[in-house]
């Protein structure tokens, strides 16, 4: 059937039409961008939630980010702990009471009222009571703390039944998921209850960030406005900030180019592809990214328990559970750091944008606990070199046969090198859910984990290093454990970091695991709409929040 | 007929058990959810607690008779990934999403294979059938999720004809119904093509030919239906996979829909949600067999009467 001339004009104008209307997508953005930034992220990969005291897994915090705030914040350069909701707190003599002083005058959101201690305790006994709640503050509220009191609106005292130490402030810091401050008043003007969790298709308690909450669409997106007053920390550039979900790192590229989104956060290699065509990257303050190996399978046959000193579950020469562990041969842990080429990743993987790590926990740039000899004793203990390592492993005399976990393309290249001086290296796949599950059980007994953090540094240590906890990381020694319980336990910054220097020289001396490099967080940004951004990088903080520290050009 | 029926509705049933049975287990020997779900300084108290809430505490046979026996009346337990919501709201909150989306690609599968596949069978040997046979060897033979990065690189960003992602506006389904209806154009042109050159050669058309009728009205009236019935068998089924969520076209577009959902909720190991997608899906396809299984009485009398069809 031949297509008459009209229908084909019709057809002509239709087509122009969806061309001419498509074609103002991006400029529409861009006009509207002077408004509305938008953040593209991938969804929240452990569920959404509008309880962040509960039900926010730590990497999918920035859900509700921009609308709370904690006692304790971090530094956007620095990393470091600074007062936030909190302006000061101390511990009394006999170390069984920790009072927090509060910050006076700041305001909920929607006309809550001032920030009081009764919505700290409201907040934190959330986290806390009923059980299951996907947070640390919980557990810890409930084996060190017998309770909470406010002698007054703006102090907050906390009984203890134990010493507490950093992880504490750690948890309660800007940093960490589950203890933020919500309003109490808002919770009893929707009839109470607990947990305090609003339906998804309600609001979320207010809170006290520079932003609240305008509206989300699960699996899309969240937006929120600027606070109509002027913030007590920081106002935002922006007057909305829309967090939308694109899973897809290639679409958000795209979406980038389109100038659909502002701002995103992409691998290494598509990062240098938007910025060749025209797209900024924006680095974190710190290198705080860092990766290293660490060795599963020293473990003591004791099983561990929670809230106890090392030294009362585990004995000094205890029995291991796996007598035959390589990984108990510091000779061999040396020999595997000494096999990887840590430059050449670098070359491989980062475009050469990576710094070679000669420790895993300890930062160069906090001067009080480093040791300057680790630097000039790297090559010597752990640099690369395949010809030494072969010489410890003809030393050894038998075959070594270890596991690495396919986690990644890098893993599978640090297997490669292991088995290139002479290890018997398999690799094994399995997701990241059988693999914790399985080293939670301690089934591995030769196991190499390529890994990385940005977390907080010394209490980012326990996961990987200390034995009596559960993620069964470590090479365990109770004399190691017993050192670190000192660090962590200390609440003056001097003295912590005199202890954790010295406890860094032992460390070092042991090979616990084979550091190797430092990189960037990256952000990358429409230079037209984005002209800077602020954060860390480091300190548990990833880059989705800070939000308040982004510049409009 | 009546028989008919009631013996499709009864084996339709069965299925959708033996549906619950298999994915029930197959999804618990994933592994544990906490694994992925609970942060690794989750205490032990917290954890047995969650999986108390959960029901995960309890005997595997005993967790799947709760299951059941919920799901028979809607309820397929709270969700893991959305902890405030049921399983069941947050499929039918997604599910709108996949179904606009599926019937787009659907009506597009439709007025392009069809007209397509009959086209290439009355022009058979010429250029035209060539170029429409080349476009179906392209359609199953592309994969989708090139195919959406492709276009979204040129027709999004560099020509700026559609958004890149997400549902914004009507230009939106455009990109994704592509992806999601390339497949089955290109099967069901090849399935029309097919069963119009076979039809188009029995005796009964000749017949019509030297009656005198019309080309256009020879095959549009004559042949096109009985040669739908095997179309319509792929038809069904294509239906139900569109409308049930395109997982690839989803995650590239970041589409808000089921397949999507599906993606993260087996990967969160959510087995409220997985289970009750797969029930969903299930009940969706026995219910497309069971209507085209009418529609094969309706359009073949021989089925209706009993009989078996002769070539």
């Amino acid at each position: 059937m031949r297509m008459n001339r009209r229908l084909r004009l019709r057809m002509i104008a239709a087509l122009s039409s969806v061309a001419l209307a498509g074609s103002t997508f991006g400029a529409m953005a861009q006009d509207a961008a002077a408004e509305r930034l938008i953040y593209g992220v991938a969804p929240p990969a452990y569920g959404e939630s509008n309880n962040p005291n509960r039900d926010i897994h730590a990497e999918d915090e920035f859900q509700l980010k921009p609308m709370y705030e904690n006692l304790i914040g971090v530094d956007p350069e620095t990393a470091e702990w600074i007062p936030m909701l909190a302006e000061s707190w101390e511990m009394n003599e006999a170390g069984d009471k920790l009072t927090f002083h509060l910050r006076k005058g700041v305001q909920f959101h929607n006309d809550f009222g001032e920030m009081t201690a009764d919505d700290v305790i409201f907040s934190w006994n959330d986290a806390t009571y009923p059980e299951g709640a996907n947070s640390d503050l919980g557990r810890i509220l409930r084996t060190s703390i017998t309770g909470m009191e406010a002698p007054d609106p703006h102090t907050l005292v906390l009984n203890l039944k134990e010493k507490i130490g950093l992880p504490f402030f750690e948890i309660i810091s800007y940093g960490a998921a589950g203890s933020v401050i919500r309003s109490k008043a808002d919770w009893e003007s929707r009839g109470g209850g607990s947990p305090a969790t609003p339906k998804m298709d309600e609001k979320p308690l207010a809170g006290t960030g520079p932003y609240q909450f305008v509206s989300r669409e699960a699996g899309r997106n969240a937006i929120f406005e600027k606070v109509p007053y002027k913030h007590w920390r920081k106002d935002g550039e922006f007057q909305e900030i829309e967090y939308r979900y694109i899973l897809e790192e290639a679409t958000r590229l795209s979406a980038l180019l389109a100038g659909e989104i502002h701002i995103t956060v992409l691998a290494k290699e598509l990062g240098t592809e938007a910025a060749n065509r025209g797209m900024k990257v924006i680095k974190s303050s710190l290198p705080g990214k860092r990766w290293g190996v660490s060795f599963a399978g020293c473990y003591y046959k004791a099983e561990w328990k929670p809230a106890t000193p090392s030294a009362e579950v585990f004995q000094k020469d205890g029995e291991r559970l796996y007598p035959d562990s390589p990984w108990c041969d510091r000779d061999l842990r040396m020999a595997a750091s000494k096999a990887i080429d840590r430059q050449a990743l670098i070359d491989a993987f980062f475009a050469g944008d990576a710094e070679i790590a000669h420790t895993w926990f300890w930062l160069p740039e906090q001067k009080d606990s480093w040791n300057p000899e680790w630097d000039e004793r790297f090559d010597e203990v752990y640099g690369y070199d395949p010809e030494g390592a072969r010489k410890i492993l003809e030393e050894h005399g038998e075959p070594v046969s270890i596991q690495v976990w396919a986690k990644d393309d890098i893993a599978e290249a640090i297997s490669g090198m292991l088995s290139d001086v002479g290890f018997d290296a398999e690799l094994v796949s399995m997701d990241r859910g059988q693999y914790n599950a399985a080293r939670e059980a301690r089934e591995f007994d030769r196991m190499v984990e390529f890994d990385d953090t940005a977390s907080e540094n010394i209490t980012g240590f326990e996961p990987q290093g200390y034995a009596n906890q559960d993620s069964k990381r470590a090479i365990e020694n109770v004399e190691w454990d017993t050192m670190y319980e000192e660090v962590v336990a200390e609440l003056d910054p001097a003295k912590r970091a005199k202890l954790w220097r010295d406890f860094g020289d032992v460390i070092y001396e042991a090979v616990m695991s084979a550091p190797l490099f430092r990189t960037y967080e990256e952000v990358v940004v429409n230079p037209e709409i984005v002209c800077g951004h602020t954060f860390p990088g480091a300190g548990m903080s990833d880059r989705y929040p800070f939000v308040e520290n982004i510049e409009k050009c | 007929m009546a028989r008919y029926i009631l013996v499709s509705v009864v084996r339709g049933v069965l299925t959708i058990l033996l549906v619950s049975v298999i994915v029930f287990f197959l999804a618990r020997i994933t592994g544990d959810p906490l694994s992925v779900l609970a942060p690794p300084t989750m205490s032990f108290e917290d954890k047995q607690a969650l999986r108390a809430q959960w029901g995960l505490d309890k005997p595997l046979v005993e967790q799947y008779f709760i299951f059941i026996g919920k799901a028979a009346h809607g309820d397929f337990g709270a969700s893991f990934l959305y902890r405030s919501e049921s399983a069941g709201e947050v499929i039918l909150d997604r599910a709108g999403a996949s179904l606009k989306l599926g019937l787009v690609a659907l009506t597009m599968t439709i007025l392009i294979g069809v007209p397509l596949g009959i086209l290439s069978a009355v022009k058979r040997g010429t250029v035209l059938d060539k170029i429409v046979r080349a476009i179906a060897l392209f359609g199953q033979s592309v994969p989708e999720f090139w195919l959406g990065i492709v276009l979204i690189w040129v027709v999004a960003v560099q020509l700026g004809f559609v958004p890149t992602s997400g549902i914004r506006s009507w230009q939106s389904y455009i990109l994704p119904s592509i992806i999601v209806s390339i497949f089955g154009i290109a099967a069901l042109l090849r399935l029309f093509r097919s069963a119009m050159l076979e039809t188009l050669g029995t005796e009964y058309i000749k017949l019509a030919r030297l009656k005198g009728l019309s080309e256009f009205r020879v095959v549009m009236h004559h042949a096109l239906k009985p040669a739908s019935i095997g179309p319509l068998t792929f038809l069904g089924q294509l239906a139900v996979r569109m409308l049930n969520g395109a997982t690839v076209a989803e995650i590239v577009f970041s589409w808000p829909g089921l397949g999507l959902l599906a993606f993260e909720a087996a990967n969160a190991r959510d087995f409220p949600i997985v289970q009750a997608l797969a029930m969903v899906g299930a009940t969706a396809i026995v219910t497309m067999n069971l209507i085209v299984d009418i529609a094969y009485a309706y359009l073949d009398p021989r089925v209706r009467l009993g009989q078996k069809a002769t070539a």
